[in-house]
């Protein structure tokens, strides 16, 4: 049982607690876009913010389903919840990487 | 604006994020699939890739950029940037566990030891404001 379960505890606390810390305080932090537009694309901010939890909650869900639920088949599941965790990731380092600006 | 080792360590930093995740996704989708079965080697690249090419070198490249300097100084620059070039050979190492190399121990000692220099580079760094 603890083995199941041993993913989506390591998961919410990487992805959901640490990942998300760095995610925050680099949209904050890293130098300004443009001026216009200091923080890139608000778009890809929150489709990472979006993707990411959903995905996470998906996996949180799924991933212990055997043991509450089994029989009833959550795998699908997990693939959406890949999928969406794989869009965060890259929509953060899309945006992000146009503020990774050295001094001139 | 950010120094050079903070650029190019970020950059590193992000292009590990996206293999390790879509490293992370393929396992994962798999457990769903159960078509590719994937052995345990892609988790140890999985893990090194973003515990150490991600977290610790964005750690590392911010606290690089942020800590208070000595003047325009940053000292012990040398230090940081090998630090910098053991957290990203680490995962690399770490990808001859999918050819069954015995590599764990060179791994953990090229990330033990990135730590190591890293907080010799970081430690004078850590000093109180001075009051005027």
């Amino acid at each position: 049982m603890l083995a199941l379960l041993l993913p989506t505890h390591l998961h919410l606390f990487v992805v959901g607690w640490v990942t998300h810390m760095i995610f925050g305080v680099a949209l904050w932090l890293f130098p300004k876009h443009t001026k216009e537009k200091p923080r890139g694309s608000d778009v890809l901010s929150w489709t990472t913010l979006a993707t990411l939890n959903l995905g996470l909650v998906l996996r949180a869900l799924a991933e212990p389903a055997p043991l509450y639920l089994p029989g009833v088949g959550w795998e699908p599941a997990l693939v959406v919840s890949a999928v969406l965790q794989w869009v965060g990731g890259v929509a953060f380092a899309i945006n992000i990487w146009p503020r990774i600006k050295g001094s001139p | 604006m950010m120094p050079v080792l903070t650029v190019w360590a970020m950059r590193a930093a992000l292009a590990w994020l996206v293999v390790g995740f879509t490293i992370g996704a393929v396992m994962l989708a798999d457990k769903g699939l159960g078509r590719i079965g994937l052995g345990a080697g892609w988790l140890h690249v999985h893990v090194h890739a973003l515990l150490f090419g991600f977290l610790v070198q964005t750690i590392f490249a911010v606290a690089y950029w942020m800590l208070p300097r000595f003047g325009r100084d940053r000292p012990r620059t040398p230090a940081a940037a090998a630090a910098v070039a053991m957290v990203n050979l680490a995962p690399l190492l770490a990808g001859g566990l999918l050819a069954d190399a015995p590599v764990h121990a060179a791994v953990a000692l090229t990330e033990a030891t990135a730590v190591a220099v890293f907080v010799w580079h970081a430690w004078p760094r850590i000093k109180p404001f001075r009051s005027s």
